[in-house]
This record gives structure tokens, C-alpha cells and sequence, in this order.
């Protein structure tokens, strides 16, 4: 290839994953209030107390204020002009297998390189499909089944492993616990359901891909891995959607229970849509993560890449309870135009012998602002506990602003606690030194960013550190020069 | 008791009276300011590790009689700065008999505001309140709206005063709870060099004062000051104190800060960039013990380019007292070129104690070079079993680690009398902490 080609190449490239597909939708009217809720829950076919649950989070939401404590100024969402479900249209009660969703959706996915039938050059990696409001197919189910494994949409998990889902579902997050996370509890349509039996080590990775389509709704989707004792599970998760020009609301709750001597490693590349050049439409983004340690010598371990989404606003945290037990969290988020990031972790300390480490990298290009707002706390019991904190910011352009806001509270003398965080712009020896060399400027940034997101991409499955390379590239599009 | 809001209707009630400085510009824009200012709760941000409502439920608001104070005491506190200019204020009312600073007074640097020249008021009017923005200092806005004297500290142009300039406030036991406000501003003209010690003390116990103060600092271009500050009062007084500094270009500001924790010790140290390379360096130590509460609020506005900051702060917290620290480094889009760096290192010594640190870098340019680094910990092993292993007892290898770790910052002070009186005061405070008696009875 030409070296004019491959700069055309460069700057064609931009959101890809930014088409609409057709496909006819069943899509609840905008607006929100019990009723809705009731029919949310009607078309999962629940059993009650799910209803009443839904009910009693819904009326605990509007008790409650919009959090406006972050770093992102952003236009109102007006919570009546969404609407709360959407999905594919199909000709019967659902689809049963793969076989059966419209072709027009697999084709969607197949676009998008997320394998759903099992064969694909990802085999190997089960994987859940939302698509709007429902779950529309999950690949494996018969060999995780073989391992004992329960992996399904959280609609199914309801009806079929009821005890399961009453016994966790709520327990790390509660209803009540944010604004955005009592708006899920209410609504939630979909999502995946992990259960992971004792000593068992999952014998694939899982993966869940979200996908928004239609226009003007909401994605709430809960997800709930519980590792039960002596377990080991990798999950992958993976968002796209469309190119629009309206604001799109994305509120999921995550919730992981790591139980004794369990591990759960969590692996995020966020990529919703971040709205145009002149920060035109994009998803906003404000989830709620937290995993509970509640066993000894339980782990688990949060990834992100989080380079999409016009707002993003997400704290996934780990809460260490049982004794000796180990949290992590690696981020990366890149900000360009005019998104904006607030992004960062919360490591609670309750138990003896815990250890946290945190390993933020955020880089700001455009207009964007990119804040890393981090709680590490050490409870007054939690002997021995030990926080290491890392916290770099990389800056691109001179409009952009990147911010550190960690609060850090021990109540433990035990404690070692240490936070380190530095801001710089792409070093211009580092980039002269590559121009030397015949590498010219774009591709020279998009090294040394690679370079200095290297601790948290090693951090990734492999399939998912290529594409998150290649996601900065194109989300860096236009940065320098 | 009395409710926070009858607390302030009161303390507006108070301000709103005559003032006898009718020339003054400040006070009616503070009322102002406090009037709409809401005073902090558990929910202002800002205020968030520390509680202030048992503060406005005590009814202080009158202003701390002048008591006849113990004058052999009083001087007792006092470093051996023999040339130094003294001014000594007790209970925020200037005491003649205990200072001494008839010199610079003669000569227009020391005035107080009530004795003022015209080209002083004009002076005092023109740099009062432009370091300080009293909508987001409450208790400043309030200090400043009760505007009844205060000091100005006037460098002139292009000279190097001598002799440091000392500044005494000191409490004295009362017998019932009362406030006592004071100020001092300082204004260095261009060129003009200057050493200011200011040391908050106290004589008696039961210090039943609040102590409201405010520094405020404006250095004109390629002015240098030394700043040495104590804050070494009796514990159960309550005190709150807001520091100023604007810095324009070139000048250079550099702060050695002691502070002892108290019922209630509350330091906002705040620092505007309004110059190009302007430099400031900030060390400090805060210590608390018993019940003690500390809290300390940098606010670094970086807002012009070329200009660096550096910051560093320990902590020493045992017991059950609680120590905060909140360093913040602000860089404005147009302050390219900023190197800040800050910094903060603290003991944890006792199960009971607590230590909030929040380090924050807030950036909206992209040349620069920020860091912030923060570490709560305990004495080394390492270092514990070097000093065992040479024969030295477990309690005095741990209490000398201690003194090793707050001395890094006495041993910073540029001024040797200075030095021996932190070691002085540093030496009653660790006195009854458990760790360190051992090593200090010897």
C-alpha cells in the first residue's frame, strides 16, 4: 500500500459500528410509570415477586435526585421521553434456538464480528446477544451445561433458577442504592445470568454484547455472575450503537458475588456511540458495577476500556469483605470531541488482610474532559490492608482537561495505602524520536498511547487487547496536528 | 445552645453594626457574601470530614473581653527573635505592653487599619479582599464583614527588610465562650523582600475562644516572602483560618507551616497564580492527638503560564483524632507551561484515629507537568528492626522514627530561633503520646 493510501485510510476511518438495522420492533410507547413496569414484567412472563420488587424500586426512584455531583454538565434526560423496551419483532412467542432470530439481527452482529453461531474465528468465547431490550440468543449453553455452568439471559435465569436470582439478585447493589441504579432495578429488561458451581473453572471465556438500535429508548440491562466457592470465571463485555443525533440512555447494573476462594475477572471495551466531531448525540452512559468479595481469599478484578459514549459515568467497584481477599481495577479511558469521562473505582475495605490496586489511565483529546474519581476506604476491623493506587492522565490537544479527584479514608493503623497520580501532554522528545525514524505523527501518537496503556491491556483476553488497540486508533482520529 | 441558623442570624445581627472603619470598601461586600452563604453541613463538599455544628450550636458571638494577661507567660511563648519587630495581639485586641515594633510602625510598614493615613486606607482599599473570594469562604466572608481593625503589613519597593516580622496572636483562658476575629494583610510592593513569622498560641487552659482569622497576602511583581507559620494553641480552643496569597509575576511566596490539632482546627490555604512565573513552595506538618481535629484545604489556582507550585505536607495522627487533608491543583486552560507537584506523607499511628487525604489535580491545559502523590502507613519494620538490632529498645527506635519524621519538615524552617521554639512546642505536644514519652524523658 501507498503511503497515500494508508493516510486516507487513517482518516476515513471513524465510528464503525454506527449503522441502524432494520428490522421491525415491538416498542413500548415513551414515558414511564407503574404500569409500564407491569407490562415490562408481563412480557417476561414473572413470577410476582419479581413484580414487586421492580414496584418497590421503582417507588424508591422517585424519591430520589438526579446525582449531580460529577464533573459532567450535561442537558437534562427527560425520563418520560424514553421508552423503556423495545425488541425485535418476531413471528412466534420468541425465538427458540439461533436458527430462528431474524436474519436481519444475526446479520447485525455478524457485522459487528461477534460470533453467534459456534464456529466462528472467536470460537471458543460463549456469548449472550442483547439486542435492544431482549436477549436474542447464547451460544454454548449445551457445554457450559455439561460443566454445570448457568449461563443465560437474566429473563430465563427468573423463571428457571428462581432461588438463585432472589438469594443475589440486589444483595451487592440494592435497589435504592443510586438514582440511575433504582431506575434499573425497575426497568431492567434484560441481561446476563452467570452461576458458576463450586470448584468449578469455567471452561470457556463468556462474553455479553449489547447492542442499542432503536430510537429514543433506554438499554437497562442487569447483569449478575455469582462465583460460587473454589470458582473461576473470565467474562467479556462489548457495546455498540447506532450513529444518531438525539441522546441515547444506557443505565446497566452489574453485580458479581465472588464467594470463598472464588475469582471473577470482569473485562469491559465500552464503545457506545460518542456523538459526532461537535459532540452531537452519543449514549449516556451511567452505570453502576460493584462486586462483592464476600468469601476468604476471594478475587476480582475489574477491566475497562472505555472509549465510547458522549458521557460516561461509572465507578465499577469491589467491596472486601472476606478476609485476605484481593480487588483490582485497570481502566483506560479515552476521551476525544466533546465526551466526557467521570470514571474510577471504589475498593471498601471490611476485611483482614484485603489488598486493592488500582491502575487508571485516561487520556483526553478534543474538547473532552476526563475525570478519575476513586474511594478507597479502610474499615476500622480491616487489619493489614494494603492499597496501591495508580493514576496517570495523558494529554492531547490543549482544550481538552483531565482531572484527578481520589479520596482516600483509613480508620486502620495496619493500613498502607499509597496513590500516585501524574499528568503530562505526549512527550515531544518521544515524538520527535519516532518522526525521526520515518514514523509519522499520527501513527507515532497512537504508539506511545499504546505504550501507555500497556499495564492495563495486558490485563485483557487476548481477542479483546487486539481490539482495543484498535478502537484507540480510530477514537484518536483527528487528534493531532 | 442555639441552632446553626439563629447562629448566623446573630453573627449577622453583630456585623451589621457600626463600624468605626467607615472608610473601608470589604466589609459590605462580605455581608453580602455571608448573608447568601450558606454555612456548611455534612453535605458541603468542602466541609465533608469535618462537622461544624457543634461550632454554631455554641453561642460565641461576642467579642473575647481583654483580659489582664499573665505578661511572664505571655513572653514565655515567644521565640528568641531579639531584632525581630513583635506585634502581639490577645484575644484579637493589639497588646502595646508584649510587642514592639515602634520602628517599622514610624516607618508605615506596620499600621493598624484604626490608625491609617489616607494613602494607607487608599492602599488597604485597593488589595483588601482581591486574594479572597469571600463566596466560597464562609467564615472569611464573615470575618471580613466585622471589619473592626486589623493589621496591614506594607513592604516597600525594591527593599529587604532586615529583621523578620512576628506576628503573635494569642489566647488567653475566658471564662465564658466569646470570638475574637482578626486579619493582616500583607502587601509586598515590587521587588521588596520580606520574612513574616505569624504563631498562633495560647496561655491558660480551658480556652473557651473561636478564633476567626484570615492572612491575606498580595505579592507584587518579583516580591519574595518567607512565610513561617506555628499553630500551636491549647486544644480545646476552636480555630479557623483562611490564607490568602495572590502572586503576580515573578514574585516568589514560600510557606513553613507547624500545626497541633484542636477541639476544632480548621487551615484553608489558598494561593491565586496572577502572574507569569510566579513560584510558591508550601511545606507543612500537622499533627494530632487525643480527640483532636485537624483539617487542611490547599487550593492552588494556577490561572497564568510559567508559574510552578510545590507542595508538601506531612501528617502525624495517633490517639483518636482525626486529620484531613485536601490539596488542590487546579491549571487553567491558559496556564500552559505549569510545572505543580504536591505532595502528601502520613503516619497512622493508632487504631482509633482516623486520616482522610484527597489529593485533587483538576487540569485544562496540556503543557504541563502535574503530579500528586499521597501515602498513609505506618513506622518502617525495617527501620524498627535496624535500630533493635543495634542494641536500642523497640519504644525509643519507634518514637525516634517519629521525631525523624516531622523534623524532615522543622529542620526546612529558614530560621534557627524558629527552629529550637517547634522543637520546643513539638516536644510538650509529644509528651503525653504514648509512643514518644520514652524518648523524651531521657
Amino acid at each position: 500500500m501507498s503511503k497515500g493510501n494508508e493516510i486516507d485510510d487513517l482518516i476515513s476511518r471513524e465510528y464503525e459500528a454506527g449503522f441502524v438495522t432494520q428490522v421491525e420492533s415491538d416498542t413500548l410507547p415513551p414515558g414511564l410509570n407503574e404500569e409500564v413496569i407491569r407490562i415490562i414484567s408481563g412480557k417476561k412472563n414473572e413470577p410476582e415477586w419479581m413484580l414487586e420488587w421492580r414496584l418497590e424500586a421503582y417507588r424508591k426512584w422517585q424519591q430520589m435526585d438526579i446525582p449531580r455531583w460529577a464533573q459532567m454538565p450535561h442537558p437534562e434526560v427527560d425520563f418520560n421521553a424514553i421508552s423503556y423496551y423495545s425488541s425485535p419483532k418476531s413471528k412466534k412467542n420468541g425465538p427458540k434456538s439461533l436458527d430462528e432470530v431474524d436474519p436481519e439481527v444475526l446479520a447485525t452482529f455478524e457485522k459487528l464480528g461477534i460470533p453467534l453461531h459456534e464456529r466462528g474465528k472467536l470460537a471458543g468465547v460463549a456469548v449472550d446477544a442483547v439486542f435492544d431490550s431482549v436477549s436474542i440468543g447464547t451460544t454454548y449453553k449445551e457445554e457450559l451445561a455439561k460443566a454445570g455452568v448457568i449461563f443465560c439471559p437474566i429473563s430465563e435465569a427468573i423463571k428457571d433458577h428462581p432461588e438463585l436470582v432472589r438469594k443475589y439478585l440486589g444483595s451487592v447493589v440494592p435497589q435504592q442504592d443510586n438514582f440511575y441504579a433504582a431506575l434499573n432495578s425497575a426497568v431492567f429488561s434484560d441481561g446476563s445470568f452467570v452461576y458458576i458451581p463450586k470448584n468449578t473453572r469455567c471452561p470457556m471465556e463468556l462474553s455479553t454484547y449489547f447492542r442499542i438500535n432503536e430510537l429514543n429508548t433506554g438499554q437497562f440491562e442487569r447483569t449478575l455472575i455469582v462465583a460460587d466457592e473454589g470458582s473461576h470465571v473470565s467474562y467479556l463485555e462489548g457495546c455498540t450503537a447506532p450513529m444518531r443525533d438525539e441522546n441515547q440512555l444506557h443505565a446497566a447494573v452489574v453485580e458479581l458475588v465472588a464467594l470463598g476462594d472464588a475469582q471473577i475477572k470482569y473485562s469491559t471495551v465500552q464503545n457506545w456511540y460518542p456523538g459526532d466531531a461537535n459532540g452531537k448525540g452519543g449514549i449516556y452512559n451511567f452505570v453502576t458495577k460493584r462486586g462483592l468479595c464476600a468469601g476468604v481469599n476471594s478475587k476480582i478484578s475489574w477491566t475497562q476500556v472505555e472509549t465510547g459514549s458522549a458521557i460516561t459515568w461509572k465507578y465499577p467497584s469491589v467491596v472486601l469483605r472476606g478476609d485476605n481477599s484481593v480487588g483490582e481495577f485497570y481502566s483506560v479511558a479515552l476521551t476525544n470531541n466533546f465526551q466526557q469521562a467521570d470514571t474510577g473505582t471504589k475498593m471498601i475495605h471490611l476485611g483482614k488482610n484485603t489488598k486493592s490496586t488500582i491502575v487508571s489511565k485516561g487520556i483526553s483529546a478534543g474538547r473532552s474532559q476526563n475525570s478519575y474519581r476513586g474511594l478507597v476506604r479502610i474499615s476500622p476491623r480491616a487489619d493489614n490492608a494494603r492499597n496501591h493506587t495508580q493514576c496517570d492522565s495523558l494529554l492531547i490537544g490543549d482544550r481538552c482537561g483531565a482531572h484527578t479527584f481520589p479520596y482516600i479514608e483509613a480508620k486502620n493503623s495496619d493500613s498502607i495505602i499509597e496513590h500516585e497520580a501524574t499528568t503530562s501532554k505526549v512527550s515531544d522528545d518521544q515524538l520527535f524520536l519516532c518522526r525521526q525514524r520515518g514514523i509519522d505523527e499520527e501513527k507515532a501518537v497512537s504508539m506511545i498511547v499504546n505504550g501507555f496503556c500497556k499495564e492495563v491491556f495486558k490485563e485483557l483476553p487476548m481477542e479483546f487487547a487486539v481490539e482495543a488497540g484498535k478502537l484507540l486508533e480510530v477514537s484518536l482520529e483527528g487528534a493531532v496536528g | 445552645m442555639i441552632s446553626p441558623n439563629d447562629w448566623k442570624q446573630q453573627a449577622q445581627a453583630q456585623t451589621g453594626q457600626e463600624h468605626s472603619l467607615h472608610w473601608l470598601l470589604q466589609p459590605a461586600i462580605a455581608q453580602a457574601a455571608f448573608r447568601a452563604a450558606e454555612l456548611p453541613t455534612r453535605k458541603t463538599e468542602r466541609w465533608k470530614y469535618t462537622p461544624v455544628t457543634a461550632l454554631l450550636q455554641q453561642d460565641f458571638l461576642q467579642p473575647a473581653a481583654v483580659d489582664s494577661i499573665d505578661e511572664a507567660r505571655a513572653r514565655d511563648c515567644f521565640a528568641d527573635l531579639p531584632n525581630a519587630s513583635r506585634i502581639v495581639l490577645v484575644n484579637g485586641q493589639l497588646n502595646r505592653a508584649l510587642s514592639d515594633f515602634s520602628d517599622l510602625e514610624n516607618q508605615g510598614v506596620i499600621t493598624l487599619f484604626s490608625s491609617a493615613s489616607p494613602e494607607q486606607r487608599e492602599l488597604i482599599n485597593m488589595h483588601l479582599g482581591t486574594a479572597l473570594n469571600p463566596d466560597k469562604h464562609p467564615f472569611a466572608a464573615l470575618n471580613y464583614s466585622n471589619l473592626q481593625d486589623g493589621l496591614l503589613l506594607h513592604a516597600p519597593a525594591l527593599q529587604k527588610l532586615a529583621q523578620p516580622v512576628y506576628v503573635v496572636y494569642l489566647g488567653s483562658a475566658l471564662a465564658t465562650p466569646a470570638w475574637a476575629q482578626t486579619r493582616l494583610l500583607v502587601v509586598a510592593e515590587p521587588g521588596a523582600e520580606l520574612q513574616l513569622i505569624e504563631q498562633f498560641d495560647s496561655v491558660g487552659e480551658q480556652n473557651n475562644l473561636f478564633h476567626n482569622h484570615v492572612t491575606e497576602i498580595v505579592l507584587q511583581p518579583n516580591a519574595r516572602l518567607q512565610h513561617i507559620r506555628l499553630q500551636v494553641e491549647q486544644e480545646a480552643l476552636r480555630h479557623i483560618n483562611g490564607l490568602h496569597v495572590k502572586l503576580t509575576r515573578d514574585s516568589h511566596y514560600e510557606q513553613h507551616g507547624i500545626a497541633f490539632g484542636s477541639q476544632l482546627k480548621r487551615n484553608d490555604i489558598n494561593v491565586n497564580f496572577a502572574g507569569e512565573n510566579a513560584a510558591c513552595v508550601l511545606n507543612g506538618v500537622f499533627l494530632s492527638k487525643h480527640r483532636q481535629h485537624i483539617d487542611n484545604h490547599l487550593n492552588l489556582e494556577h490561572a497564568t503560564p510559567l508559574c510552578t507550585s510545590n507542595t508538601a505536607f506531612k501528617g502525624f495522627v495517633t490517639d483518636e483524632s482525626r486529620a484531613i487533608f485536601n490539596g488542590r491543583i487546579h491549571i487553567h486552560p491558559q496556564a500552559q507551561k505549569t510545572e505543580a507537584h504536591l505532595n502528601n506523607r502520613n503516619l497512622l499511628l493508632s487504631k482509633k484515629a482516623e486520616l482522610d487525604t484527597k489529593p485533587e489535580l483538576e487540569i485544562y491545559a496540556d503543557d504541563v507537568k502535574c503530579s500528586h502523590g499521597a501515602s498513609i502507613g505506618q513506622l518502617d519494620e525495617k527501620s524498627l528492626f535496624y535500630f533493635q538490632s543495634r542494641g536500642i529498645d523497640k519504644a525509643s527506635a519507634e518514637a525516634m522514627l517519629c521525631l525523624g519524621f516531622v523534623n524532615e519538615k522543622v529542620e526546612q524552617i529558614p530560621s534557627e530561633p524558629m527552629q529550637l521554639l517547634a522543637q520546643h512546642k513539638l516536644g510538650q505536644f509529644f509528651n503525653d503520646v504514648e509512643k514518644l514519652k520514652t524518648l523524651w524523658s531521657l
